[in-house]
């Protein structure tokens, strides 16, 4: 679906007073496979991405741009990431990621992104098995020593 | 090109003309190689085409004159640059005021046609509704349109002008909007001088990233300053947008309108479904 500036910016008025017109606009967002909005001004950008993230609660949204006119944006979105190149470094500076290039984003989600998740819930999974690999022994040990407090590792 | 001493059209002068100094651009000379630093590569694109078409702006230099060389005549015209009023996405247009050569104070200004077309001076009905139809086509090539005009200001008025925008520009309260309400004031009346359309290029295999994170069913949402058939013609470009696709535009300004429009496309959404 495309949508004006116009438009877009009474729908962001409306928030907070107009609710049916917000949901019917989200309802037929959800059924949108994309979204365009045109003639956005750097405020309405944040707005938009403050909407979704409101309406949509437990969602994580990413915001990617190169210029001066996306940093409110990429601050307002759960992941901000930024292109370094002509239109200068504002908003590279502004993000969380910073690539040179827009095609470097597939490899920042689907590689770096997606091992960064996996290798984390590897590392809380690990977590609890080294606890319970730690404590055990100490916990056991307890048990023949009468709790007496002597130490099981040295 | 070859000039052989032949002149410009003067319509044509003064559109390249703005070209060559309707800009933020700083000049740097490198070794005799002219090297221009811009804070935006659209700047950038037009200063270059008003060198391309043989007027080269060269420096400014101590007096902030802005130098412009002539190709044709081969001489250097020398323009006082008064004041600049910057570019913000709120007023989507960037005018410069300068004393020409010849002494007349002229404010020229580029910018987004939805913010030029209602300042333009009446009695242009024909040449607007050519350029609109020009601005039209190029949008749907998915260019970005620019339009430029110009406007003689009586040196008397500016005197009055200048001296409320340098209050505006040292107010300490509320200045950008002081500024802009200044600003308004001599950004009035202007006569039309013509259009710009610049290729944004996309980036390499930006329809291939954009066709991945739709596969990995990623919602992708795309917030463009451009006009709407600018973005269309982008988005198909960019594999954002194909032809299977049914596109729902929604360009109201009503709020009433706008609730319908969504009634009527969710209503069609669920009848696609089905």
């Amino acid at each position: 679906m495309v949508i004006g500036g116009d438009s877009l910016g009474k729908i962001l008025q409306a928030q907070g007073k107009n609710s049916a017109l917000i949901d019917e606009f989200i309802k037929l967002t959800d059924d949108a496979t994309s979204v365009l909005c045109c003639r956005v001004s750097p405020k309405q950008k944040a707005e938009v991405v403050k909407l979704v993230q409101a309406r949509k609660g437990k969602i994580t949204t990413l915001a990617i741009g190169d210029g001066a006119n996306d940093v409110n944006m990429i601050t307002a979105a759960s992941i901000g990431v930024g292109i370094s190149g002509l239109e200068g470094q504002q908003a590279a500076r502004a993000a969380d990621y910073s690539i040179g290039q827009f095609r470097f984003l597939k490899v920042l989600m689907f590689v770096h992104g997606r091992e960064c998740y996996r290798r984390n819930s590897y590392l809380v999974v690990y977590f609890f098995y080294k606890n319970l690999i730690y404590v055990l022994p100490i916990w056991y040990y307890g048990l023949l020593s009468l709790f007496s407090g002597i130490l099981f590792y040295n | 090109m070859e000039f052989n001493g032949a002149s410009l059209n003067p319509y044509l002068e003064s559109f390249i003309n703005i070209l060559a100094l309707a800009h933020t651009i700083i000049a740097e000379d490198k070794n005799g190689v002219l090297f221009y630093n811009a804070s935006s590569p659209d700047e950038l694109a037009l200063t270059n085409a008003a060198r391309h078409f043989g007027l080269t702006f060269t420096e400014r230099d101590e007096d902030n004159n802005m130098v412009i060389h002539n190709k044709f005549t081969n001489k250097s015209a020398k323009y006082r640059l008064l004041n600049v009023i910057e570019f913000t996405s709120a007023r989507k247009r960037m005018s410069i005021i300068v004393k020409g050569p010849d002494g007349k104070i002229i404010i020229m200004t580029k910018g987004a046609d939805s913010h030029i077309i209602p300042r333009l001076a009446g009695g242009q009905d024909e040449l607007i509704k050519t350029t609109e139809r020009y601005l039209q086509t190029y949008a749907e090539d998915g260019l970005r349109t620019l339009i430029l005009a110009q406007k003689e200001v009586d040196p008397g008025y500016y005197d009055n002008w200048s001296r409320q925008y340098n209050e505006a520009q040292v107010s300490m309260v509320d200045r950008q909007a002081k500024m802009d309400e200044v600003s308004e004031k001599i950004e009035l009346d202007f006569t039309l001088i013509g259009s710009t359309a610049i290729e944004d290029k996309l980036q390499e295999e930006v329809g291939e990233v954009i066709q991945h994170i739709k596969e990995a069913n990623v919602k992708v949402w795309v917030l463009t300053g451009d006009k709407i058939e600018t973005a269309i013609n982008i988005g198909y470009s960019c594999r954002l947008l194909d032809n299977e696709m049914e596109i729902f535009i929604i360009d109201e300004s009503k709020t009433s309108k706008i609730y319908k429009q969504l009634l009527d496309f969710n209503n069609q959404c669920s009848q696609l479904d089905q």
